[in-house]
């Protein structure tokens, strides 16, 4: 996760109330946070082109409602909550799609997708892992990808997803259990 | 065995696996070519990035929309006090005034034909002459001459007339 000085989130954020600035200061927030912006997004739904696009939306979301964003809450969550939010969406869509029940032995679409590419490498055991956690509910798949990849607080998850700590603590306690019981029944 | 999860995790975190793009790849320089095309695909917003667009919204208001909240509060409180005054009016428009300042009352009562018409219509004379000889505004024998005559079979219900039912 990003994280910019509270004095550099307080100039960016006065950069772009100012008409001559906010254009400039727009890209100035695109190249600071689409890498980390596109790997949760990317965590969420699988495919590289789906992350891609749901990329793009989340800046152009953010682009078009600019004015509400008023700096009470630092520009990360703000960009953050933007981005699951179209990540879930994504996903709602595709669950109608594939008209795929959450207990169905079908594999998810952004699982297939996850792997249907060759975008994926590394160790079996970090397959595996990742297979688990593909295996994991929306949500706790958010929580967890947030905590254990980008390391975020649970504050700041909280201000995100809009739950509260220990929700949040409870959900990333039951998906590492889940993970748990994923891999010792492949072992 | 099946090594603890706490362990795995461990495990993937020193082996790197904990980073945000562990174990996916993207093309090589997507991200640089992304901001390019992000920055070049951003539509014009002018009432964001012109300062003659901003510094019109942000112009001092007009007298009108300085008090025109005010207008509208007064309006809304001037609205409930007059409620309030319909309601109470009606409330208040129940009791009839005293039989004695009532002249168009008075009036009424007075004229044969209305008393006839609306209130005595089917008064039982009977009736009438027994309350009367009971609260001794009659006595009997001034009663039989006044109201009775050979003509009028006992019993049957006349018509009084209104000059012997009030008080004079």
């Amino acid at each position: 996760m990003v994280s910019i000085k509270p004095e550099e989130n307080e100039d960016l954020t006065a950069q772009l109330r100012d008409p001559v600035t906010v254009r400039s200061a727009f890209s100035k927030v695109v190249r600071l946070y689409s890498e980390p912006l596109y790997w949760q997004i990317r965590r969420m739904v699988g495919s590289h082109d789906d992350a891609n696009d749901i990329l793009q939306n989340t800046f152009l979301k953010a682009w078009g409602s600019l004015e509400n964003f008023r700096g009470e809450a630092k520009l990360s969550t703000w960009l953050y909550k933007i981005a699951v939010n179209e990540s879930l969406s994504f996903l709602e869509r595709e669950k109608r799609r594939d008209a795929v029940s959450l207990d169905s032995d079908e594999t998810p679409s952004y699982v297939r997708a996850l792997y249907a590419d060759d975008s994926v490498d590394g160790a079996a055991l970090q397959q595996k892992l990742m297979r688990a956690i593909a295996s994991l509910p929306e949500k706790q798949r958010i929580v967890f990808n947030m905590k254990y990849f980008d390391d975020m607080k649970y504050e700041q998850m909280s201000e995100i997803l809009g739950t509260s700590v220990g929700a949040l603590k409870a959900s990333f306690h039951l998906a590492t259990k889940k993970i748990e019981q994923y891999i010792g029944n492949c072992d | 065995m099946v090594k603890h999860i706490g362990n795995i995790l461990e495990e993937g975190r020193e082996k790197g696996f904990a980073k945000p793009s562990a174990g996916l790849k993207v093309p090589d320089g997507y991200f640089e070519s992304f901001c390019e095309r992000m920055e070049a695909a951003l539509p014009a917003r002018p009432e964001l990035e012109s300062p003659e667009a901003v510094a019109e919204a942000q112009r001092p208001h007009t007298l009108w929309q300085k008090v025109r909240p005010y207008v509208y509060m007064a309006a809304m409180f001037a609205g409930v006090w007059c409620m309030l005054q319909i309601f109470t009016g009606l409330s208040n428009s129940g009791g009839l005034q005293p039989m004695q300042d009532n002249a168009v009352m008075a009036n009424a009562l007075s004229n044969d034909e209305f008393m006839r018409d609306y209130i005595f219509d089917d008064v039982n004379s009977w009736d009438l002459l027994d309350e009367m000889m009971e609260d001794g505004s009659l006595d009997s024998d001034s009663a039989w001459d006044a109201f009775f005559s050979e003509d009028t079979p006992a019993g049957q219900t006349e018509t009084v007339s209104a000059e012997y039912i009030l008080p004079q």
